[in-house]
């Protein structure tokens, strides 16, 4: 299989090219040691550390050593409390992982039936409320529906918390905050692949061949107008994890956005590099299974497919 | 839109063999008329297979099951010179000429009552088009068909039609049986069409056709008659008047000056 092989190599490049950038980025930012130790530390505790955490060999050494460790699976330890950096990252995942998942699916169910209706009414009062609802949803930033829903419903109503992970109470406004940018996403794409779906002969055929217009959604426009949908999907994974970060901030909710951010500012190199590798995976991955879906959905891109003879 | 072929006078007052249409009702309406398009590809849903297409209209108008099917399936496909083994491919693995015998098992699998067929040979081959032409003659004598077949090429028109009926901006000028108007039409528009046709002759002297210019905007029709500021006879009440649908003894033709012109 040529295809799987071409899209390995990319994978491939594209991780080797996360890792040197994340390895180099950071360590051009500062010296970790300074950061993280205190201010008043003398200088032989200050060498020991830095001889500790090997950073006083050249930064070339440094790289080459780096990658050996990532073949034998070892992330290095956090410097901030000496525990494995990979078990530190994996035991976030799932929160993040539920918050994601939860925001994509709040996305969909809202984004998908809205864009579906504005292209069915197109240019009618209804497709304007939905698009111009949709303009705002994704021109307000995330963090500031954050605070706004915090606001609100936490300290206003007092009906859910603000902060945390647990409860699924906990888990509502995250979601909500997360979801409602993507949603209006997607409801704007959406609504411009239905309506160039519609007009499309073959519509016109299902219609002459007295096909109900529910018949004519579900089986003639949906399918075709979901191929392009689900293509921006894949891509969209990787923002909605550049998000939850800020969201997962606002929120304090204990998932890996949160404890990036919180390595960054600390410096804790190898937290950092893991989480960079494991979210580099997440969009590559992402994108390979698009790819796989788009065969699916799409028979003229279904690879070996056959073509009938003259 | 059937309806409206003959300006403003149903083709069909609404009924097909005494029962009336029911314009309402998309599955009613699909028992009696199919359609045939232009573009044989892409209008055929991309992701649907070929038994998929022509399922659907026995499953949803007749409620057939798996053995009926089937059964209908196979003498449609040896009727239109399809192999079975086409059926689980997609639409774009065919040529045009496959597609469009697709399209006709696709209309004929609803067993209609009349078919209309909008440019149906068009984008083909002019080799393929004689063999989807011969196809629908043989089809329609076999199952005592109607079509209607909207065309540009004359040439395919005299060759499948019984009736002619030519329109202009959107009206009908003139109706006649196939020979009558092709031995002499009646309309000034309907005799500048015939004269346009080329002939592949290259000894064929023949008067040179009329220039009459660009067409009017259809939105924005001229008065009286519309054919009347690119007609050599047009007089003052062309400009003034819009011409009845007149009777001619079996045929029919819009225009003021018919009598004299034929």
């Amino acid at each position: 299989m040529r295809w799987i092989t071409i899209k390995t190599l990319r994978a491939a490049l594209t991780m080797w090219l996360v890792v040197t950038f994340v390895f180099f980025v950071l360590r051009a930012t500062g010296d970790p040691a300074a950061i993280l130790l205190p201010d008043d530390i003398d200088q032989a505790t200050l060498e020991f550390y830095r001889e500790k955490w090997g950073l006083t060999a050249p930064l070339w050494e440094q790289y080459v050593s780096y990658w050996k460790a990532l073949f034998h699976g070892d992330f290095g330890i956090s410097f901030r409390n000496n525990m494995d950096a990979f078990a530190l990252v994996w035991e976030r995942v799932p929160k993040t992982a539920l918050l994601g998942g939860t925001a994509l699916l709040i996305a969909l169910v809202i984004g998908m039936p809205l864009g579906i209706l504005a292209a069915l009414y197109k240019d009618s009062w209804l497709d304007r409320v939905i698009m111009t609802t949709a303009v705002f949803g994704f021109s307000m930033p995330n963090f500031f529906l954050g605070i706004l829903l915090i606001l609100i419903f936490s300290l206003q109503l007092r009906m859910l918390p603000s902060s945390g992970s647990g409860t699924a109470a906990h888990l509502i406004m995250p979601a909500l905050t997360l979801g409602t940018g993507f949603a209006a996403q997607i409801a704007r794409y959406t609504r411009s692949s239905m309506i160039e779906v519609l007009i499309r002969p073959y519509m016109r055929t299902a219609r002459s061949k007295g096909a109900g217009p529910m018949r004519r959604l579900a089986q003639h426009a949906l399918p075709n107008a979901s191929v392009p949908v689900v293509t921006i999907l894949g891509f969209k994974v990787g923002e909605l994890l550049g998000w939850a970060v800020v969201t997962e901030t606002v929120f304090a909710w204990p998932g890996i956005g949160r404890l990036l951010t919180h390595s960054v500012a600390v410096r804790d190199l190898a937290v950092v590099q893991c989480i960079m590798i494991i979210l580099a995976l997440t969009m590559v991955f992402s994108n390979m299974i698009v790819d796989l879906i788009y065969g699916w959905l799409d028979p003229r891109v279904r690879v070996g497919a056959g073509t009938a003879s003259k | 839109m059937v309806k409206k072929t003959f300006q403003g006078r149903p083709l069909l007052p609404g009924k097909i063999e005494g029962k009336a249409l029911d314009n309402a009702d998309p599955a009613a309406f699909g028992r009696m008329i199919q359609y045939v398009f232009q573009d044989p590809i892409s209008s055929l849903n991309p992701r649907k297979t070929i038994r998929q297409v022509i399922e659907a209209p026995l499953k949803r108008l007749y409620g057939m099951d798996r053995a009926q099917r089937a059964a209908r399936i196979r003498e449609i496909f040896a009727a239109v010179n399809l192999r079975e083994e086409f059926l689980d491919r997609y639409p774009h693995e065919f040529s045009g000429g496959q597609a469009q015998r697709i399209g006709i098992a696709r209309a004929l699998a609803a067993s209609p009552r009349i078919i209309i067929l909008d440019e149906p040979v068009s984008a083909l081959d002019v080799s393929i088009q004689a063999q989807i032409v011969n196809l629908l003659v043989d089809l329609q004598a076999e199952r005592g068909l109607t079509y209607v077949f909207v065309s540009h090429d004359l040439g395919v028109v005299r060759h499948i039609s019984d009736r002619v009926a030519v329109m202009y901006l959107g009206r009908v000028v003139e109706e006649a049986p196939k020979e009558a108007f092709y031995d002499g039409p009646l309309h000034p528009y309907a005799r500048a069409l015939l004269d346009a046709v080329p002939v592949p002759d290259p000894a064929s002297r023949r008067t040179q056709a009329v220039r009459l210019g660009d067409p009017p905007n259809p939105a924005n029709p001229p008065s009286g008659c519309r054919f009347h500021p690119r007609c050599p006879f047009a007089t003052e009440i062309c400009r003034a008047e819009a011409p009845a649908l007149r009777d001619f003894g079996g045929r029919r033709a819009a225009c003021h000056h018919a009598e004299e012109i034929s």
